[in-house]
C-alpha cells in the first residue's frame, strides 16, 4: 500500500492544498487583470491536488493487481536518506560557519568534514586536500572572479 | 551559406577560442567521471559565467557539452561504467575491446566519431535555426503563450515512467516560478514576507539544487570503488579501419541529428538506435557485442551529432529538450538572453559567437581529448570522498559568488533536497526545469493576451502563429499519448 508512487501522491496533494491554501489568501489589487495575480496558483493547485489524486489512485489499483508487497521498494532506503541527511547538516554547518570563521577556514573545514563523513580517513593526503583545495577554491574566486567572500570575524 | 560565411571572421576572435577550449576540457574531465552528467557538469559551471561576457559564456557552456559527451565514453570503455547516458551503449563494444587489450583503439574511434558528430551536429543546427529564426518578428504575445503551451507539451514525451509523474514535475516549476512579484500587477506572491523573495527565484538556483546537490545527496549513501586498472594511450584508427567506420558514424549522425531535433529523445535513444541500425547494416554483425569497432563509431557520433541539434529547439523556439540544454537555458537567462524567435533579431551576434565556439569546440574535441586522457583516469581513480567534498565546497562557493548571498545558498539546499526526493520518488526533473523557465512566459503573455483582446480567449485562434503552434502542441500531446498506448497495448499481448 504504502509504495514510493503512493507516498509520492500524498506529498503532492498535501503540497498542492497548501499552496492552494495561500492562493486563496493571495492580496489581489483594485487595478489587478481579470486573471489576477491569484488566478494561475489557484489553477495550479487544484491541478496538483489532482494529480495527487490520480497517483495515489494509481499506485493503489497497481499494488492491486500484482500483490507485490511495497516495503520491498523501501528496502535501505532510511539507511540512504540518513546519510544523505548527514551531507545536508554539514552543509547547513557551513553555512553557519562561513560568517563567523570566514569563507578560507570555513571551507577548509567543510572539505575537510565531507571528506571525512563520505569515508575519507585522518592522514596527510586529507590534510592536503582540505588546505589545497581551500587555497584553490579561494584563488579561483577571491583573486579571480574578485567575489567578496565572507571574511568572519577574523577580518 | 551565408551564415557558415560569417563564421569565419567570428572564429579567429581569441576571446572565443578560450572558453570554447576551456568548455572542452573541463566537459571531458566531468563526463569521465561516473555520476557526473553533462548536465551536472554544466551546473558546476553555470556560477562562473556570471562574470564572463556573454558569448564566452554561452560558448563555455555548449563546449561544456560537447567535451562531456565524449568523456563519457572514457569509464564505458575502461571501468565498464558509462560517464553519461549516452554512453552506455558505447560500453558493450568498447569494454570487450579493452579486454581484448584494445583500450586505447577503442578510445581513438570514440574520440574520432565524436569529433565527426560534433561536426555534423554543428552543421545541423546552423543550417536548420537560421531557417526557424525567420519567424522572430512576427511573434506577438498569444503567439508567445502558444510557444509555453508547445515548450510544456513536450512533457508528454519527457516523462518516460508515468506521465503523471512527469506532469507534477513539471506543476512543480510553474508553482515556483510563481513566486516572486506578479508579472502584471506588481503585487508579491507566495514571499511571506521574505525580501529575498521578492524578485523570484532564480532558475539557476533550482537547476544547481536539482541536478548537482542532489546528486551528492545521493552518491552520499552510495559507497562504491571504481579504479582503472590500465592507462591505455590513445590509438586513432588506420586507413583501412576508418573506411569501414564511414557507414556506422553516417548511421550515427543522422539518427543524432534527427534525434536531437525531437525533444526529450536525446543522446542516450540516439546512441542505441544508431547501435541498433549499424549493427543491422554492417557486413560484421557478429563481431557486435563482441569488440566490434562500428559498435563504438555510432553511438559516438550520434551523442556528440546530439550536443549540436539538441540545441535547435532552445535556439529557435526557447524549449530545453535535455537536462543539457537546460543548463543552458539558464546560462542564457543569466546574461538576461531569452532563447526563442527574437534571440536571432535582438542577439544575433551571441548566435554566430555560439556557432563560432562549437566550431573551435569541434576541434579543440581533438586535442584535448588525445592530451586530457592520463588526467582522467587520475581523476576517475581519486578517492570519491575527496572528489565529491570538492564537488559540494565547489557547489557551495559558486553559488554564493552570483549575488553574494547566502540566502541563495539555502535555496540551492532546499532545490537539492527536493531533487533528492524527485530521485527517490523517480520524479523526472526535466518537467520541473521547463515549468519554471517557461512559467513566467506562460502566466504573463496569456494575461497580456487577454487584455488586449478584452478578455477575448479567440485571440489565441486569431494570431495565425498561436494557432499553428498550439496544433503543434495538442499534435505532440496526442501523438505521443497514441504511441505511448500502443507501446502498452504490445506490451500487453
Amino acid at each position: 500500500m504504502l509504495s514510493k508512487d503512493f507516498v509520492g501522491g500524498l506529498i503532492t496533494i498535501l503540497l498542492g492544498s497548501l499552496y492552494l491554501f495561500f492562493a486563496f489568501k493571495q492580496r489581489v489589487s483594485a487595478l489587478a487583470d481579470t486573471v489576477g495575480p491569484a488566478g494561475m496558483p489557484k489553477f495550479l493547485g487544484i491541478l496538483m491536488l489532482s494529480l495527487g489524486v490520480i497517483l495515489c489512485v494509481q499506485s493503489v489499483v497497481h499494488s492491486l493487481k500484482t500483490n507485490a508487497p511495497a516495503l520491498v521498494e523501501w528496502q535501505g532506503e532510511g539507511k540512504r536518506f540518513f546519510r544523505a541527511f548527514g551531507l545536508l547538516c554539514l552543509a547547513i554547518v557551513y553555512l553557519v560557519l562561513v560568517s563567523i570563521l570566514g569563507y578560507v577556514l570555513a571551507i577548509t573545514v567543510l572539505l575537510t568534514l565531507v571528506a571525512l563523513y563520505l569515508g575519507a580517513q585522518f592522514s596527510g593526503q586529507l590534510a592536503t586536500i582540505a588546505i589545497g583545495g581551500a587555497a584553490i577554491l579561494w584563488a579561483i574566486f577571491v583573486l579571480l572572479l574578485d567575489v567578496p567572500m565572507p571574511s568572519g570575524i577574523l577580518l | 551559406m551565408d551564415t557558415i560565411l560569417t563564421l569565419l571572421p567570428d572564429s579567429l576572435n581569441f576571446y572565443l577560442v578560450l572558453p570554447a577550449i576551456l568548455g572542452v576540457a573541463w566537459g571531458i574531465i566531468g563526463g569521465s567521471l561516473p555520476g557526473i552528467s553533462p548536465s551536472i557538469t554544466m551546473a558546476l559551471l553555470l556560477p562562473f559565467t556570471y562574470a564572463l561576457e556573454p558569448s564566452m559564456a554561452i560558448v563555455l557552456l555548449a563546449s561544456t557539452y560537447v567535451g562531456a559527451e565524449y568523456g563519457g565514453s572514457i569509464p564505458a570503455i575502461l571501468i565498464r561504467t558509462p560517464g553519461t547516458n549516452a554512453a552506455a551503449a558505447s560500453v558493450l563494444d568498447g569494454y570487450e575491446m579493452n579486454l581484448q587489450g584494445k583500450a586505447g583503439l577503442a578510445l581513438g574511434i570514440s574520440l574520432y566519431s565524436g569529433v565527426i558528430g560534433s561536426f555534423v551536429g554543428l552543421f545541423f543546427l546552423v543550417m536548420l535555426s537560421q531557417l526557424l529564426a525567420e519567424l522572430a518578428l512576427a511573434f506577438t504575445p498569444p503567439a508567445y503563450f502558444a510557444l509555453g503551451i508547445l515548450g510544456l507539451s513536450v512533457i508528454v514525451s519527457l516523462s518516460d515512467q508515468s506521465l503523471v509523474k512527469g506532469l507534477i514535475a513539471a506543476v512543480l516549476g510553474l508553482m515556483i516560478a510563481t513566486i516572486g512579484t506578479d508579472p502584471v500587477s506588481g503585487i508579491s506572491r507566495f514571499t511571506f514576507g521574505v525580501s529575498g523573495l521578492l524578485p523570484g527565484i532564480q532558475p539557476i538556483l533550482i537547476m544547481v539544487g536539482l541536478f548537482a546537490m542532489s546528486e551528492l545527496f545521493k552518491q552520499a549513501s552510495i559507497l562504491e570503488d571504481l579504479r582503472v586498472k590500465t592507462s591505455p594511450r590513445i590509438r586513432f584508427p588506420e586507413k583501412k579501419l576508418r573506411k569501414r567506420l564511414i557507414l556506422p558514424q553516417s548511421i550515427g549522425a543522422l539518427f543524432g541529428g534527427f534525434e536531437g531535433v525531437m525533444p526529450g529523445a536525446g543522446g542516450t535513444i540516439a546512441s542505441f538506435m544508431s547501435y541498433n541500425e549499424a549493427r543491422r547494416w554492417s557486413k560484421s554483425k557478429d563481431e557486435f557485442g563482441k569488440g566490434s569497432p562500428e559498435g563504438i563509431a555510432a553511438p559516438e557520433t550520434a551523442n556528440n551529432t546530439v550536443a549540436g541539434t539538441s540545441l535547435i529547439p532552445l535556439l529557435s523556439f526557447g524549449i530545453p529538450g535535455s537536462n543539457s540544454t537546460a543548463i543552458l537555458l539558464g546560462g542564457f537567462l543569466v546574461h538576461g538572453l531569452i532563447p526563442g524567435p527574437m534571440l536571432f533579431a535582438r542577439s544575433g551576434d551571441v548566435v554566430t559567437d555560439l556557432y563560432a565556439g562549437l566550431f573551435f569546440a569541434a576541434i579543440a574535441l581533438f586535442f584535448i581529448g588525445y592530451a586530457i586522457m592520463p588526467v582522467c583516469i587520475w581523476l576517475v581513480n581519486k578517492p570519491r570522498p575527496y572528489l565529491n567534498a570538492f564537488i559540494l565546497a565547489l557547489i557551495m562557493s559558486g553559488i554564493y559568488s552570483i549575488n553574494n548571498s547566502l540566502f541563495d545558498l539555502s535555496i540551492m539546499l532546499v532545490a537539492g533536497v527536493i531533487g533528492y526526493f524527485m530521485r527517490v520518488m523517480k520524479f523526472p526533473f526535466l518537467p520541473t526545469v521547463l515549468g519554471l523557465v517557461l512559467g513566467f512566459m506562460i502566466e504573463s503573455n496569456f494575461r497580456r493576451s487577454l487584455l488586449l483582446s478584452g478578455d477575448d480567449l479567440s485571440i489565441f485562434m486569431d494570431d495565425k502563429i498561436s494557432l499553428m503552434l498550439l496544433t503543434f502542441a495538442v499534435i505532440f500531446v496526442f501523438g505521443s499519448l497514441a504511441k505511448r498506448l500502443i507501446q502498452v497495448l504490445r506490451a500487453g499481448t
